[in-house]
């Protein structure tokens, strides 16, 4: 029994050897960026000094601002990280992290290293959401942004919270990309982040604001290899992403009204048909349900035709942009909506023979057939009347 | 009658032939309320037939007077020892012929009757032992139910206990322990619940029992405890005779001493401390979520202090972001590392504790406040301590006093202490390490044969009914019912 207490005692000791330090001594990252220039590594950092604001409450130094920024280079990520501790005074932990941004160049060489480096920091966190910068280096858009906002990070995250139903933003987290990464059979789609001056939402200091990109960047084996336009990532959303509260307003052009759709689901299937030994064709079905939540001319009587009408406007710009994000990607060769997984699963054999060429020759040529089917579930008026019995006799 | 307080003779005694009467003084001591009677007999005159002796704080001087004082003087002629027992109208009368024997007799409350020129004697008892009313127990109040404590007297509190427990089965045994005077214990069980083998189990320990005192029943859990050292108590202490009687239908045993009003309970497992004595009085349904309350509480009570030192000293990237920004932001110019700023807080907060109990309640008010306002408000406005502390000790001092049950409540404040020193240095991984040992001690650990963490190990999915929970006294008692055959 002792033996045992013993043991147990002396494995505290096998605990690690990260010293405790108070949480106060620690250079706490909330956001950091990593881009290439001149062949170097530029790393930067929002480092969040939250003691400014405690000080800042008993009324002293108020010139301090709570945030700074960290600008440190090397030619790998891990030596300008150890560079910094010259001239940051505390600890810098990057366990922290709420969001990492890229640089499109180094986005474009590559980010299995990035991604390698925060994994091996201790304790290392996997949650930060990823951005691509977009026509802006990560250097830039940090300082542009030191200027207008103390906790980047948390303002990155309220834009996100809404734009999940709203835009095209895809949530990608570090892991997304690190499990992605490692099965090589799916391409990934990442969203960009750029500066936007706020023309929709006006602060008193009418500064910049950060703005995520309606348009999707592809990364091709860890590589960014370029970004969709906006019909195309908008294709990419009613494929792989849930589009529940999306807003969709379409013209009709036989009443000449403006019809919006609520989408309350859309559900997509993928079949992969064969011909003998060859695929003859992938069929991407996706079925929506939606409510129609305004029209335009609200005297509109609507009636079962009507609303027919109105379902096939919705299944035509749905149709419309898979389509176009198909074509898009097939000229990329980049297979991000997974359809080679699909045939991995449909035919095991056809994979084996031709996985290696299915990236650049196969997936590119490929026939891919789209059906949307649009219900209108609700439309909040009622369109037809009920006829009693004694009303007709 | 004449009747004089006894004074020792001083130096003279060796020259002079004492009196059996002079020897019992002499036996005594200095007893400045030792009274000595001289009786004369109204009808026979002369010397004093018969002296009175007693201890006057000791005696009801009502009874002397009505059934000795009363008997003797109206006597048509005198008696021997022998005579007068069938003459006094008392039930509860010795003989005795010893110095030592008399001495003992008149401690213990009776009034000696003696004759001149005998060594022989004769003793009623005329005790009036100081006695406290029933009160409703201080540390076991309720809110609905009995609201009825024991007291200091046994013969009391065996009469309470025979009230609640209406069965011919009940069964009180008495057993002498090592002692000067040779005192009793009391054990109170019901002969078809108890098991047999526990009783003599606890009879044989108690045989072993050799104590200087015995003002409680305190006196001797270390006597009969299973095995050496631990924090965690071994019985249930109880001045409730409802707990006594629900406790012994279950097939406890009380343990009784005089002097007390505390009887306890064995053996118990650690389940026993999260029960209320008011638990049995409620709705199920809220019983329970009392008792999984009390336990969170009581996990709050051990833990938190803890878990916030090792969060904020090894383990920060279990923290979400905001809490760690509020954390820093408190902590700006606080001068000492974590885990000393709380054990400032925890041994403060001891402090308070410690002296609010042992000064009187008006005076104790002021410290409370005092504390409060020191503590709670000057010292983090002084920037000694961080107001995330104070919160967090706070909430842990509050949850520790919702554990029912104060000796355990005082355990689990005791028991945090190593636990914040570990989770300092090693973190949530000290943490853990330090609830293994404190686990693996729980399971070895036995209470007069049964285990302490009944019913989680070894699992009883039955033993459930009235520990975590409390299921409808229809399903407890259901099939329970015993035979009264």
């Amino acid at each position: 029994m002792r033996l045992i207490y013993l043991m147990i005692i002396l494995s505290l000791f096998l605990s690690g050897c990260t010293p405790p330090l108070s949480i106060e001594e620690k250079a706490i990252i909330s956001m950091a960026g990593f881009d290439k220039k001149d062949n170097k590594i530029q790393v930067t950092a929002f480092i969040q000094n939250p003691a400014v604001l405690g000080k800042a409450r008993a009324g002293a130094q108020k010139d301090e601002r709570p945030v700074s920024i960290l600008k440190t280079e090397g030619n790998t990520i891990d030596f300008a990280v150890h560079w910094s501790s010259n001239f940051v005074p505390r600890h810098v932990d990057w366990n922290h992290m709420q969001v990492v941004i890229l640089g499109e160049e180094l986005a474009e060489e590559g980010i299995s290293h990035v991604l390698d480096f925060i994994q091996r920091q201790p304790e290392a966190s996997t949650l930060p959401f990823i951005f691509i910068c977009k026509g802006i280096t990560t250097r830039e858009l940090f300082e542009r942004a030191f200027e207008f906002t103390d906790s980047p990070s948390r303002y990155i995250q309220e834009i996100i919270a809404p734009s999940r139903e709203h835009t095209n933003f895809r949530e990608v987290r570090v892991y997304n990309l690190l499990n992605d990464l490692n099965s090589p059979l799916t391409d990934i789609v990442v969203n960009g982040i750029r500066l936007a001056k706020k023309k929709h939402y006006v602060t008193a200091g009418g500064h910049e604001t950060f703005y995520i990109t309606n348009t999707l960047g592809v990364l091709k084996h860890g590589k960014l290899a370029g970004w969709m336009d906006k019909k195309a990532s908008s294709g990419y959303m009613w494929v792989k992403e849930d589009r529940w509260d999306h807003a969709v307003e379409l013209k009709n052009e036989r009443y000449k009204v403006y019809v919006n759709h609520d989408i309350t689901t859309n559900k997509p299937d993928i079949k992969v048909n064969f011909r003998g030994k060859d695929i003859k064709n992938i069929e991407i079905e996706v079925d929506i349900e939606s409510k129609i939540s305004e029209i335009s001319h609200s005297r509109m009587p609507l009636t079962t035709q009507t609303i027919h009408l109105f379902e096939k406007d919705l299944e035509v710009y749905v149709e419309e942009r898979v389509r176009h994000m198909i074509e898009v990607s097939q000229k990329m060769g980049a297979d991000i909506l997974g359809l080679g997984y699909q045939v991995r699963k449909a035919n095991q054999k056809y994979w084996e023979q031709y996985k290696t060429e299915w990236a650049e020759k196969i997936y590119p040529r490929i026939h891919v057939d789209v059906i949307i089917h649009v219900q209108v579930e609700n439309t909040g008026d009622i369109v037809e009347k009920t006829e009693t019995n004694i009303e007709n006799k | 009658m004449s009747r004089r307080k006894f004074k020792l003779p001083q130096k003279q005694y060796k020259a002079k032939r004492l009196t059996f009467v002079e020897e019992i003084a002499m036996w005594l001591g200095e007893q400045p309320d030792l009274m000595i009677h001289y009786l004369k007999n109204r009808n026979t005159g002369g010397t004093p037939p018969y002296i009175l002796m007693y201890l006057e704080s000791m005696v009801d001087l009502k009874k002397i007077n009505d059934q000795i004082v009363q008997t003797l003087t109206g006597m048509s002629h005198e008696f021997s020892v022998g005579e007068l027992a069938e003459r006094i109208p008392a039930d509860n009368t010795k003989e005795f012929d010893e110095v030592q024997q008399a001495g003992h007799l008149l401690l213990k409350g009776y009034t000696l009757i003696l004759q001149q020129r005998h060594r022989r004697g004769f003793a009623v008892n005329t005790g009036k032992m100081p006695q406290r009313a029933f009160s409703e127990p201080e540390a076991e109040k309720v809110i609905f139910g009995p609201h009825l404590g024991f007291n200091e007297q046994l013969s009391d509190n065996i009469a309470l206990i025979r009230k609640y427990v209406d069965r011919d089965d009940l069964r009180f045994k008495s057993i002498t322990i090592k002692h000067p005077s040779d005192k009793k214990v009391y054990l109170a069980y019901v002969a078809q619940t108890a098991d047999p083998q526990l009783i003599k189990e606890v009879e044989r320990r108690l045989e072993k029992v050799e104590v200087k005192d015995l003002n409680d029943v305190h006196y001797l859990e270390e006597w009969i405890i299973d095995r050496g050292l631990s924090p965690f108590p071994n019985f249930y202490y109880t001045e409730r005779p409802d707990v006594v009687a629900a406790n012994i239908l279950e097939g406890r045993v009380a343990l009784m001493t005089g002097n007390s009003p505390v009887a306890a309970l064995l053996p118990i497992s650690i389940s026993h401390f999260l029960m209320a004595p008011d638990d049995h009085y409620y709705n199920p349904i809220y019983a329970s979520f009392l008792r999984v309350f009390r336990l969170i509480a009581a996990v709050l009570a051990f833990s938190v202090s803890s878990f916030y030192v090792a969060l904020t000293m090894v383990n920060h990237e279990l923290l979400p972001f905001q809490m760690i920004q509020t954390i820093i932001q408190a902590r700006e110019g606080v001068p000492f590392p974590i885990w000393i700023e709380v054990l400032i807080l925890e041994f403060a907060l001891e402090l308070v504790i410690e002296a609010s109990r042992w000064t009187p309640g008006n005076i104790g008010q002021a410290i409370t406040l005092f504390g409060t306002i020191v503590v709670g408000q000057a010292a983090v406005q002084a920037g000694i301590l961080n107001a995330t502390v104070i919160v967090v000790v706070s909430l842990e001092a509050i949850a520790s006093f919702a554990v029912p049950v104060y000796r355990a409540s005082t355990m689990i404040r005791l028991l945090r202490y190593p636990m914040i020193i570990l989770a300092s240095f090693f973190g949530i991984v000290g943490i853990l390490l330090y609830l293994m040992l404190i686990f693996i001690h729980l399971v070895r650990k036995e209470n007069l044969g049964m285990p302490y963490l009944l019913p989680l190990a070894p699992f009883d999915l039955s033993g459930f009914k009235d520990t975590l929970i409390r299921v409808p006294r229809k399903m407890m008692d259901r099939g329970n019912l015993i035979n009264k055959e």
